[in-house]
């Protein structure tokens, strides 16, 4: 009998497995459980797929949308819930990334100990709907987006986009693309803001960059091919080839270093990739350093050729700029700060810097953006087709209390310092 | 929130442990033998083994001994009989060398090997114990407030559902709680007047069928009638199964007869059997429902579970492995899959209790691996269920349905769960069943349900301590096999449900709905009861002496019993 007491021990690992597989589950349960509470077939918080509980609140705690068991009741404010409404999300569930999908789990209000049985929660956004509400009033109807981020903390301050529609009282037929949330999800020709990466590769990889003389005589002929520029712009030094915005300048400079290192640069900087961000995936632009002429490249170095760029995705290269080259990875959560990605070296960041403030000061006009400290670079993206140019503008305001990042897209605005220009003001106006 | 009924329930487990697990138990003693040099080993089992093994419960190290030399086994009468197991050196008896098994008495010398032993039936400790333990049973305050927590903890159940579910459901609601605490008190008196105090197992299960009855009350609560007899219908087999198991020579006598109708019952089921939800393991009979496979489980346990003398003198389990093998064949089958493993596995233990060799077990186990193999390949379905195993969310919709929805109502009831009958859950088909660990954590609580794991963990480890004191080794491997059931289905039950093992669907014993799953869940506990050998605590088990006391006997034997 006694062999036997020793091989009944079996049973005993086996209720030990049992305990130790059950312990495994409240572990996974206590981390994971907040999506599995939030799975759309739970019947406790889902009414035919639609979360009954939980409010969404802009950063100051401006209520932009509260879930019941009737429905989503928006804002009562016609503009907000237009400007907004790609942020939250639509009830039928055409907004790729609104917060009623990205974040059911904290809106649930699940904890470990109570699940679901408590009330539902609040999250609160990043964005502020004052500055949601200047942007959209400011493109007007035209499609294009804008985007501001905090660049000390990673917060997306604004992610506007246009054309949308205010979801209680929508049209018949929405407008194309009315459910595309353009600043994230949309990816454009740069034209000459993509001189700042072209800039960022040159500052590290030409040696003798700031002691060179250029030279630009309207047009220049580069393997074969010619790139032009609106005007002559006669000798210069590499800051007034930024300030203005000389493209056989950086053309030269982008086939120079080659095909390559300008890849790299595009890379690196999450140009050509999707980004991860809280409660949302940046879409991937393009970027092909990889061409059979030197004239396609040449022209890709001045945001041209086949370049192409989400408005986010700048907006956040511009927050490295102004951050030493640093950022917290953008958040559409207020509060939440992603994890430290560095993009560029601080010294890079701050030649950036330099020649942005030194183009404002010497191309746009400090006296056109009174009391913003604005450091920028305008684009014209040329889109063809008998279209007017796509019209950009992006950089960054030296503000402590308003530490903005921006970039800003006009479909067929025309020249980027005109329309996108004026389109960012008035939203940074807002916020400072 | 269920402070009150957590706090019960956890008092009811911990007493529970307290008294069956932890409360240091005398040995039974039975005989001695005592060598040349005056060395005494005494007879702690009806079954003993003496060899130079460490196993072994006489050990004489001597060389001219083997490991395994002879069985010395007690009958229920008090008669003894010695049988060599196949040693090298031979035993003998008075002298006389042992053929077959001889009847040994007070007095006789037993040379096994080169040593010499002189045997003795003791009384006279045993009488002491029981003098002990009678006076014990007399207080016995320890059970009966097992039996008021009990009352407590399914009161409060009842109280919630009334409250949740709406007058309604009154009816149905009294009717269950009210059945549970009619058959437990009624059991609890019944088996007080037959001067057994031990009564931990039965509360624990009671408890488990509570929370079995709550769940069915909110999600099917017209099945609930059928339940409650089902329910009377498992107590009485439960009692009648101890009772049964009291008579180690009967057992013995109706082992294999049992294991026959097994068998036969498996039989009837394959040739007969109507195909319910893709497994055809139900019988219909006079308008009932039922699943033969949940009653065969019990003859398996017969089937299995043998004394030491045939342990020791024919090692292999050729027999029992094809037996176990067209068991868990037919079940695979009827597609019974699940059922089919669960067999398996206490194959698996039964055979390692047995034979001691985990190479036995090994072979037997790729063996089976084989066969599974085959037959997942064969039935592309069975292949889809171990496809999602472990990415239940990936196809959530689909293959994973079942997993994903029972981790949603478990995260939604969080720690202390949403109120009896509250749940959503419990609307999804098959919840109360395949399902039940979602359905109690979602309506009261993570911690609830993780004790209703505890409750058949407990049942394991009573019956690992019960093997310690064991009578025979028939019980030792049945209360082994028998918690092996429990085990494997929890196991099956609960971790299928929440994608860490694949989904089979199989049912949590005494928690989830059906009836036959029920009724043998309570059988299946008279296997763990038999192997509790405190003194005057099992209803299974009879006293020393009892029988010797009311049947006559051969004067001899009187004689010797008073000596
Ligand atoms: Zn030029």
């Amino acid at each position: 009998m006694r062999k036997l007491k020793y091989r009944a021990l079996v049973v005993a690992i086996f209720s030990l497995t049992v305990l130790a597989l059950l312990g495994f589950f409240g572990w996974r349960a206590y981390n994971e459980g907040g999506a599995w509470a939030a799975y759309q077939a739970n019947g406790n918080i889902y009414r035919s797929g639609k979360l009954t509980r939980g409010v969404i609140t802009d950063r100051d705690g401006e209520v932009l949308c509260s879930l019941t068991q009737s429905g989503a009741e928006y804002s009562a404010d016609g503009l907000t819930r237009a400007a907004t409404l790609h942020l939250i999300g639509d009830t039928a569930g055409n907004i790729a990334y609104g917060a009623v999908r990205q974040f059911r789990a904290d809106l649930t209000g699940w904890s470990f100990t109570d699940g679901v049985s408590g009330e539902g929660g609040t999250v609160r956004l990043s964005v502020s709907a004052e500055a949601q509400r200047a942007a959209y009033s400011a493109l007007d109807g035209r499609s294009g987006a804008v985007a501001v981020v905090n660049y000390k903390t990673g917060e997306i301050i604004c992610c506007a986009t246009s054309p949308g529609y205010d979801p209680i009282e929508a049209p018949e037929t929405l407008p194309d693309g009315a459910y595309l949330n353009r600043a994230i999800s949309a990816a454009y020709t740069p034209g000459s803001v993509f001189k700042l990466v072209t800039m960022a590769a040159a500052v590290e990889n030409i040696p003798d960059l700031y002691e060179r003389d250029f030279h630009c005589d309207g047009e220049a002929s580069i393997g074969g091919g010619k790139v032009t520029c609106v005007a002559k712009h006669g000798d210069m030094k590499i800051e007034d080839a930024m300030a203005k915005s000389c493209n056989c300048v950086f053309a030269s400079l982008a086939a120079e270093m080659g095909g390559e290192i300008m890849q790299n640069y595009a890379d690196s900087l999450g140009f050509t990739s999707k980004i991860d961000v809280t409660g949302a995936v940046i879409a991937a632009g393009r970027y092909s350093g990889d061409k059979s002429d030197d004239i396609a490249l040449a022209w890709s170095g001045a945001g041209q050729s086949d370049d192409l760029v989400v408005p986010m995705t700048l907006a956040r290269y511009c927050a490295a700029i102004a951050n030493g080259g640093e950022i917290n990875e953008l958040s559409f959560k207020a509060g939440e700060h992603g994890e430290k990605t560095r993009l560029l070296s601080k010294s890079t960041a701050e030649r950036l810097g330099e020649v942005m403030g030194y183009t404002v000061k010497h191309s746009y006009g400090e006296d056109n953006f009174p009391g913003l400290r604005l450091h920028a670079k305008s684009g014209t993206a040329e889109i063809g087709g008998g279209k007017k140019p796509n019209s950009w503008f992006c950089g960054y305001i030296e503000n402590e209390g308003a530490p903005y990042a921006f970039a800003v897209i006009i479909e067929n605005g025309g020249w980027g310092i005109g329309e996108a220009a004026d389109c960012a003001r008035n939203v940074l106006n807002v916020l400072i | 929130m269920h402070f009150a009924l957590i706090a019960i329930m956890a008092l009811i487990l911990i007493r529970c442990a307290f008294s069956l697990l932890f409360s240091g138990s005398k040995d039974e003693v039975w005989g001695t033998l005592v060598d040349k040099k005056g060395t005494s080993f005494e007879l702690t089992h009806w079954e003993n083994l003496i060899g130079r093994s460490s196993g072994a419960d006489v050990r004489i190290n001597n060389k001219s001994v083997s490991p395994v030399h002879a069985a010395l086994v007690r009958d229920n009468e008090g008669a003894w009989t010695v049988a060599d197991l196949g040693s090298r050196d031979g035993s003998l008896l008075r002298g006389k060398a042992i053929k077959k098994r001889q009847r040994i008495n007070t007095g006789d010398t037993l040379s096994v090997g080169g040593a010499e032993l002189t045997f003795t039936r003791t009384t006279k400790k045993m009488e002491e114990n029981l003098e002990i333990a009678r006076e014990d049973s007399s207080r016995g305050t320890g059970a009966w407030l097992g039996m008021v927590l009990l009352t407590a903890f399914v009161c409060l159940l009842a109280f919630e559902l009334l409250q949740n579910l709406g007058g309604a459901l009154a009816v149905n609601v009294l009717f269950a709680f009210g059945s549970v605490l009619a058959l437990a008190w009624a059991t609890f008196i019944l088996t007080l007047s037959a001067r057994r105090r031990g009564f931990e197992l039965e509360i624990i299960a009671f408890m488990l069928t509570s929370v079995g009855f709550a769940v069915c009350l909110s999600s099917d609560p017209e099945n609930i009638y059928k339940l409650g007899i089902c329910l009377a219908i498992g107590v009485s087999l439960y009692f009648s199964m101890c009772w049964f198991l009291r008579d180690q020579k009967r057992v013995n006598l109706l082992r294999v007869p049992i294991a026959a109708l097994g068998l036969a019952l498996l039989g009837v089921n394959l040739v007969s059997a109507s195909p319910l939800l893709g497994a055809k393991n139900w019988l219909y009979i006079g308008g009932v429902s039922f699943q033969p496979s949940e009653i065969v489980k019990i003859a398996f346990v017969f089937a299995g579970s043998v004394g030491l003398e045939r342990i020791f003198s024919k090692r292999n389990v050729v027999l029992f492995m094809v037996f176990s093998a067209i068991c868990v064949g037919s079940l695979a089958f009827m597609r019974d899959f699940g059922t089919a493993l669960i067999f398996f596995t206490v194959y698996l233990v039964i055979a390692f209790m047995r034979s001691g060799s985990f190479a036995t077990v090994f072979l037997s186990a790729l063996g089976a691996l084989l066969a599974a193999v085959i037959a997942i390949t064969a039935r592309p379905y069975i292949a889809d269920r171990f496809a999602i195993w472990g990415h239940a969310w990936e196809d959530a919709a689909n293959l994973g349905y079942q997993q994903t929805r029972t981790m949603t109502a478990v995260a939604s009831g969080g720690l202390f769960g949403l109120g009896g009958g509250k749940g959503w859950f419990d609307s999804i088909f098959a919840a109360d069943t395949d399902m039940v660990f979602g359905v109690v954590s979602e309506e009261y609580g993570f911690i609830i349900a993780a004790m209703c794991v505890f409750c058949i963990v407990f049942f394991a480890f009573a019956a690992v301590r019960g093997v310690k004191n064991a009578r025979g080794s028939f019980y030792a491997i049945a209360a082994c096999a028998a918690a092996s059931f429990y085990l494997t289905a929890l196991a099956l039950n609960v971790f299928g449900s929440l994608d860490m093992l694949p989904f089979t669907g199989v049912t949590f014993p005494f928690v989830s709905k059906g009836g036959t799953s029920l009724i043998a869940s309570w059988g299946m506990l008279s296997f763990i009861k038999a192997a509790d050998t405190r003194p005057m605590a099992s209803f299974a088990v009879l006293p020393p002496g009892t029988r010797a006391k009311r049947k006559k006997k051969p004067k001899k034997e009187e004689a010797d019993e008073e000596a």
